[in-house]
């Protein structure tokens, strides 16, 4: 179901085991080596656990019966200045979410940077490795807690189905940036090979389980962002091109070995002041089957997705979310009759539409507790591997979630 | 007659004077705030730009333009002086800052700054850290380390 694993066992006890280590290896260092290993590398972690209660349908396990814990995301990460053009970055993550993660321990990005180019106005790098793929403002830290402005990110984006095809990639990404004195232009562009063995992905493109595999082809992303030097207003507008082809299984009756392309465009604005921070996001994305020699596959889709998100800080560690995100799976098809009849699912199943208040307490530097409450209608992006069946999910239902995050 | 005009014109001018008087000492209060930033002897820029300023605190600009890496120093998100920094210096937020490095430690694409525990911690680091910048009260300042002018 999901990438394969580094360890295949006991993985979240090592992975803590491994966090403590480094814990204490951090501390010790400290306080007794020479202050010039500690000012090149750096280690930062984080562990969080999530309640979940649904009304209706399931989200990340049996969460409508008495609720879920079966979300459980910790990571651990290190950097190293190896000169002072020469960077490297890795970071691992063991992610439990429901029947679409396992927690097997990840190499969420493993990267070798290299910063050919810097004047005090301008820079210019190149990024080996497993790269995090430039999507709209959260998608390179998608899992990591502290970065999101919620529990759940606004799910019309930044939803579980195609999540391993927009993790990250194996790639070569050059990244530029020019500043001016009142903000930087930055871009990024990259090409490689994302990871798409997951079944989710089948679902997400075919509306089922095909007997063969999808296989990644080379595929692009890239990414221009405007922000101001002190980030008041910021930007982005990424455009990405994700090639996969059909492996055939060999069995009778099969579609032919057909292509798709996956080409997704997100436009991000945010503007930030002392109290609070507006955020708006909207993408587009296309997806285009061929070569399938299949009525039913071959077709061009493209759905819609777009929220407009308000944060207040009202007290120094107490900040109120508010949230409206929407998403379309077929423009031509807002309301899911279309559809719904000729793939004999519910129309609810292709469209979203999601009201989320939530609040967010940072008790400390290292925890911090959050809440927030979604009113849901329709089921659009609702991860498939927790519900096998759509025509047993239901139209309107509700989502509460409880998380505590520990980082450092 | 002649008393009492005598008097409310020296009420008006004590009171000119008080008000002036008031305005010297409040607005160099509003201009400047009393950190000043300081770098490592052997940084050779005697002045930044506030852009390159921003630039350097938010993580983006990596080394100095003879070559040596920029080590940047801060104290905790909440002494009052990394506040005063922030807001009057940086002219951004220390939540704004904190979030654009967390974006950074956890996407892979930098660093974050080096915290320490005190401001005399900030001095002893910043004297023995080569290519170092931090900043302090102006008060504090000796003669280990340098005061770089902003623009």
């Amino acid at each position: 179901m999901t990438r394969s694993g580094l360890y295949k066992s006991n993985n979240k006890s090592l992975l803590l085991g491994f966090v403590a280590t480094c814990g204490s290896f951090i501390a010790s260092t400290v306080n007794c080596l020479a202050v010039n290993l500690t000012d090149t590398i750096q280690v930062h972690g984080f562990a969080s656990q999530t309640f979940i209660h649904t009304s209706k349908n399931h989200f990340f396990g049996d969460s409508d019966s008495g609720g879920s814990l079966d979300f459980r995301e910790i990571g651990l990460n290190g950097s190293m200045q190896i000169t002072a053009d020469l960077h490297i970055f890795g970071q691992l993550i063991s992610r439990r979410a429901g029947q679409s993660d396992d927690g097997d321990i990840q190499l969420d990005y493993g990267v070798i940077d290299y910063n050919f180019y810097s004047q005090e106005n301008s820079r210019a790098s190149l990024r080996l490795g497993r790269v995090k793929i430039p999507y709209g403002f959260y998608n390179e830290t998608r899992d990591v807690p502290v970065t999101r402005p919620s529990v759940f990110l606004p799910q019309s984006i930044y939803f579980e189905r195609t999540r391993n095809l927009t993790l990250s990639a194996d790639s070569l990404l050059f990244a530029g940036a020019y500043r001016t004195n009142a903000g930087e232009v930055s871009f990024e562009f990259g090409g490689g090979s994302p990871n798409v063995d997951d079944a989710d992905i089948e679902h997400f493109v075919f509306d089922k389980d095909l007997p063969g595999k999808l296989r990644e082809d080379i595929s692009y992303a890239g990414k221009i962002q405007y922000q101001e030097n002190n980030e008041r207003y910021r930007v982005s507008l990424t455009r990405s091109q994700l090639n996969m082809k059909y492996k055939q299984a060999g069995v009778t009756g099969e579609p032919a070995p057909g292509k798709i392309n996956f080409t997704p465009w997100i436009a991000s604005l945010q503007i930030n002041d002392e109290f609070w921070s507006v955020t708006m996001e909207y993408a587009r994305r296309k997806t285009s089957l061929d070569g399938f020699n299949n009525t039913q596959l071959d077709r061009t889709i493209t759905g819609e997705s777009y929220y407009i998100q308000g944060r207040y800080r009202f007290l120094k560690s107490l900040e109120a979310i508010i949230r409206y995100d929407v998403l379309y799976q077929d423009i031509e098809d807002r309301s899911g009759t279309k559809n719904a009849l000729t793939r004999e699912k519910p129309r609810h199943n292709y469209f979203a539409k999601d009201w989320t208040v939530g609040l967010s307490w940072t008790i400390n530097r290292h925890i911090q507790l959050r809440s927030e409450i979604h009113f849901i209608d329709g089921t659009g992006w609702l991860p498939q591997s927790d519900n096998p069946d759509a025509n047993e999910t239901q139209r309107r239902w509700r989502l509460f979630a409880l998380s505590a995050t520990y980082s450092f | 007659m002649k008393k009492s005009r005598r008097f409310k014109r020296k009420i008006y001018s004590l009171l000119g004077i008080i008000l002036l008087g008031t305005l010297g000492i409040v607005i160099p209060g509003i201009a400047h705030s009393s950190d000043t930033v300081i770098i490592n002897a052997s940084v050779p820029q005697t002045e930044l730009s506030k852009s390159t300023l921003q630039a350097i605190f938010g993580m983006r600009l990596r080394k100095w333009p003879n070559g040596t890496p920029i080590k940047v120093f801060i104290l905790s998100d909440e002494h009052p002086l990394h506040i005063e920094f922030c807001k009057l210096i940086l002219n951004a937020f220390p939540h704004q800052l904190k979030r654009a490095w967390n974006r950074l430690v956890y996407s892979g694409t930098g660093q974050a700054p080096i915290e320490v525990a005190s401001t005399e911690q900030m001095l002893v680091r910043i004297a023995t850290t080569s290519g170092a910048i931090g900043y302090i009260d102006r008060s504090l300042l000796n003669d280990q380390v340098r005061s770089i002018q902003i623009k």
